[in-house]
């Protein structure tokens, strides 16, 4: 298998200084997975999506920290300064949960609290389900844990035509657009995006082969029941309701990938689930609202620890 | 002037080199891309096994050799490879081979037809900023 990541030594001193954190690596089934673990205390996993890594949260880090937290962020294969696979086929739903999986059990996480938005969402919920014991807590944000496609998946324009055959691969690998545009029209806070974090995500996808899996994932949104994550999302779906895990679910008011309903719908899901809390945010709402999405987290795991008792 | 499928000795390009441009590796993602170019290329499942490849040149003059890929399990061509055809040992360009490759994006996008339009491809690249859309 042919896999290459960017050293984080790499990391030049302007992105540094937003990310001032160790980065930690382990073999989670035979690649080479990047993260950060700061802080003490129950874990807090924080999961980013596409096109995204660690660095979307790098507001939140340190503040859970200080909170009392152990705060894990790490980079899905394919993106960040994690491994990158070289072929589309290398990749699927599946394969993301079983390299999460293994990461929480190499790491001998228990207690996590796991707050996940887009791709993050069904790869950290399912492992939740699939290692009940290992949760305390979920937080999700602008994703979604079932097989129908939002409408915004649906469209030609301009969802599927991006990806579509050979269209794909030029636009997302030759023209990098969801770096170089899609995260830009995916917040609201534009210029402050543009000139604080674009470089940081630019930054690890520098070349045609870094940006696979960028066209790769949107590939694996399921459109149809015979789509290639369709059963994995079924299953799921199925499976949350039964969870039983305390929840909190915080939403982008000007999320459009995901839109409100998907917030309702999660609120059906989860029994437990308290929220949703709307805050200032399109798709990547870490982006436009970080301090106030991290205040509404560290008030429930507040609310939990009181429950818990001393 | 339009993108014009050519073979092998119709290239006008001297002393070729060829140079990766990039990979397809799930035509059938959507239906309907894949019969598109059988048609277009006269593909057969003869070519899966030692064929040709196929070769076009784009409105620039610049001509592309299209490898097309087999894979287990799936109908032929399963992906397809598009490299330049670069003359001899001189440099290529890499903006002038995106506009080459987003004319060919035309061209296909029109083959393929129904709910793919011409219309939905130019949006898209105006929206993320290709210039030649």
């Amino acid at each position: 298998m042919s896999a290459q990541s960017m050293p984080a030594e790499a990391l030049p001193p302007e992105i540094r200084a937003q990310f001032p954190f160790a980065s930690r690596f382990i073999q989670v089934n035979g690649q080479r997975m990047h993260y950060v673990d700061e802080g003490e205390g129950d874990p807090v996993l924080l999961l980013h999506g596409n096109p995204t890594w660690s660095f979307l949260y790098r507001k939140f880090i340190a503040p859970m920290a200080a909170a009392g937290f152990r705060v894990i962020a790490p980079d899905h294969i394919g993106f960040g300064l994690s491994d990158r696979p070289a072929r589309e086929h290398d990749f699927s739903l599946e394969n993301h949960i079983a390299n999460l999986a293994d990461f929480i059990r190499r790491l001998g996480l228990n207690r996590v609290t796991v707050v996940c938005q887009d791709w993050g969402g069904p790869i950290g919920l399912a492992c939740a389900v699939l290692n009940r014991a290992a949760f305390r807590a979920l937080v999700v944000m602008n994703t979604w844990a079932w097989p129908e496609p939002s409408a915004f998946h649906c469209g030609i324009f301009p969802w599927r035509m991006m990806h579509a055959p050979v269209v794909g691969p030029y636009l997302f690998q030759r023209r990098n657009i969801l770096v170089e545009r899609g995260l830009y029209l995916s917040v609201v806070h534009r210029e402050r995006f543009f000139d604080e974090a674009l470089p940081a995500y630019r930054h690890v996808m520098p070349d045609y082969d870094s940006r696979l899996l960028t066209r790769v994932f949107p590939r694996l949104i399921p459109l149809g029941p015979d789509d290639r994550s369709t059963a994995t999302m079924r299953w799921l779906e199925q499976s949350l309701p039964g969870l039983d895990l305390p929840s909190l679910i915080i939403w982008g008011k000007e999320e459009i990938v995901f839109p409100a309903p998907c917030a309702q719908r999660f609120k059906d899901l989860l029994p437990n689930a308290k929220g949703p809390h709307w805050v200032t945010g399109s798709h990547f709402l870490q982006e436009d609202s970080p301090q106030e999405i991290c205040g509404h987290i560290l008030d429930f795991l507040r609310n939990l620890q009181d429950r818990r008792g001393p | 002037m339009s993108i014009e499928i050519v073979d092998a000795s119709g290239l006008h390009t001297p002393n070729y080199r060829t140079v990766f441009v990039m990979t397809e590796e799930r035509l059938g993602h959507y239906a309907g891309f894949r019969e598109a170019l059988v048609k277009a290329f006269s593909l057969t499942p003869a070519h899966a096994d030692g064929g040709e490849p196929g070769f076009f040149r784009a409105p620039s003059g610049r001509e592309y050799q299209v490898v097309f890929l087999s894979r287990s399990g799936q109908r032929f061509p399963s992906g397809l490879e598009i490299h330049a055809l670069a003359p001899g040992f001189d440099p290529v360009d890499p903006q002038a081979i995106d506009e080459d490759v987003w004319r060919f994006l035309e061209w296909l996008i029109a083959r393929v037809g129904g709910e793919w339009t011409l219309d939905a491809l130019k949006a898209t690249g105006k929206v993320y900023k290709v210039p030649w859309a």
